[in-house]
């Protein structure tokens, strides 16, 4: 015990002294500690070991290098220490950087995971892609702010013009969203059968849990679509936007659900629409 | 001229170059010699004993010599002074002897046994 802390005080001393001394040492203060036994002598020799320490320790490291002279036509130069760098200061010095890149590759994962948005250009190509059905729900938006596709329509994910932000679902914002499309589905679809049937697939998907593991509110929005097709395709369909909405005019076939989801439900005939139709429920 | 290392010479340098004056010796033999020499007043840490050899191995005052066939099995460094050793360690002997003629003369001690 004792001679592998007088080991670790060695390490105090340069290295070009360790190189040279540190076994001879060592050895020195194995004899010593061979000789002497006894309370009294070994605080004497930790006394005598410690003090000169204390001593020659600053003494070595200000001792210069022995460095071979130099020729007289040669310019002078000095270094401050000849021996190359350790093998320890390469392993550290190579795990310090592995754990900078670790960080900075999962900073850089951790930010593409709150960026789930697709750019601007490719959501505008997908709204694109049915401009006459989008045309009939102009009355929705104003400038500047969210819109909603109109009813019938297959894009379900509204971008926006502002920065994204990031919403994950939770397991009440799972279930408030249900009930919103069940409550908006039993005041402004029509065929009262396609209503009870699309209302029992979502509870049935809710019941065995095939929504529980989705916090990304655009999974979650296909995945409800996905029910509500299998009943009536093109009948309802969930919109999201991983922004808020902010204020929006709502209209008769689009109803806001909250923030970041709405729900849009086709009108069979526009003589059959009620001009007393009640709006969306909020929630 | 460029001022040697050991000019003036140390003390723990000194004491080296004396207990080796008679005999080749390794660092812990060394070391007790110089506590015998000194009645104990001194005894030299390894980082004192071993930057001490490491400054009288470069001035060339003393050399490391091989041991002796049956302490070969040691791994100890055995070390002697050299004719240089021997006239450094005169010349310090003689400016202390000096020093110490003109402390008597002074009356600096008091006692006979000087």
């Amino acid at each position: 015990m004792s001679e592998k802390l007088y080991a670790l005080l060695l390490r105090l001393y340069p290295a070009r002294f360790r190189r040279n001394w540190e076994r001879d040492a060592l050895q020195l203060f194995r004899d010593r500690l061979q000789d002497e036994r006894g309370t009294f002598r070994r605080l004497r020799l930790w006394f005598d070991v410690l003090g000169d320490l204390a001593v020659s320790a600053p003494r070595e490291h200000r001792r210069p290098a022995v460095a071979a002279p130099a020729p007289a036509e040669a310019g002078l130069f000095q270094v401050l220490e000849m021996e190359p760098p350790r093998p320890a200061t390469f392993f550290f010095g190579g795990a310090l950087a592995l754990a900078g890149l670790a960080a900075f590759v999962i900073l850089l994962s951790y930010a593409g995971e709150r960026k789930p948005y697709r750019d601007k250009s490719s959501a505008g190509s997908q709204l694109a892609a049915e401009p006459s059905e989008r045309s009939s729900s102009s009355q929705m938006s104003a400038a500047g702010q969210a819109q909603f596709p109109a009813s019938g329509s297959s894009a379900a994910h509204v971008p926006t013009n502002s920065p994204d932000t990031a919403f994950l679902l939770d397991a009440a914002e799972r279930r408030r969203v249900i009930a919103a499309v069940i409550e908006n589905l039993r005041q402004y679809e029509e065929d009262r059968g396609a209503a009870r049937r699309m209302t029992a697939a979502l509870l049935s998907s809710q019941r065995n849990g095939r929504y529980d593991s989705i916090t990304d509110g655009r999974t979650f929005a296909d995945a409800l679509n996905m029910q509500l097709a299998r009943v009536r395709p093109g009948r309802a369909v969930v919109f999201y936007t991983n922004l808020p909405f902010g204020s929006i005019t709502a209209s008769t076939t689009t109803h806001r659900i909250d923030d970041h989801f709405a729900i849009s439900i086709a009108v069979v005939a526009q003589s059959r629409r009620s001009p007393s139709l009640p709006k969306g429920r909020e929630v | 001229m460029p001022r040697r290392k050991l000019d003036p010479l140390p003390s723990a340098a000194f004491q080296i170059l004396i207990a080796l004056f008679e005999d080749k010796m390794h660092g812990y033999a060394i070391m007790r010699q110089v506590e015998s020499q000194t009645d104990g007043r001194v005894r030299l840490g390894p980082g004192t004993l071993y930057s001490s050899i490491q400054t009288l191995l470069e001035e060339k005052l003393i050399e490391e010599v091989d041991a002796a066939e049956e302490k070969r099995t040691e791994r100890r460094r055995y070390y002697r002074i050299t004719s240089a050793g021997r006239k450094v360690a005169h010349t310090e002997a003689e400016r202390l002897a000096d020093l110490l003629r003109v402390a008597r003369a002074r009356k600096v001690f008091r006692g006979e046994y000087v």
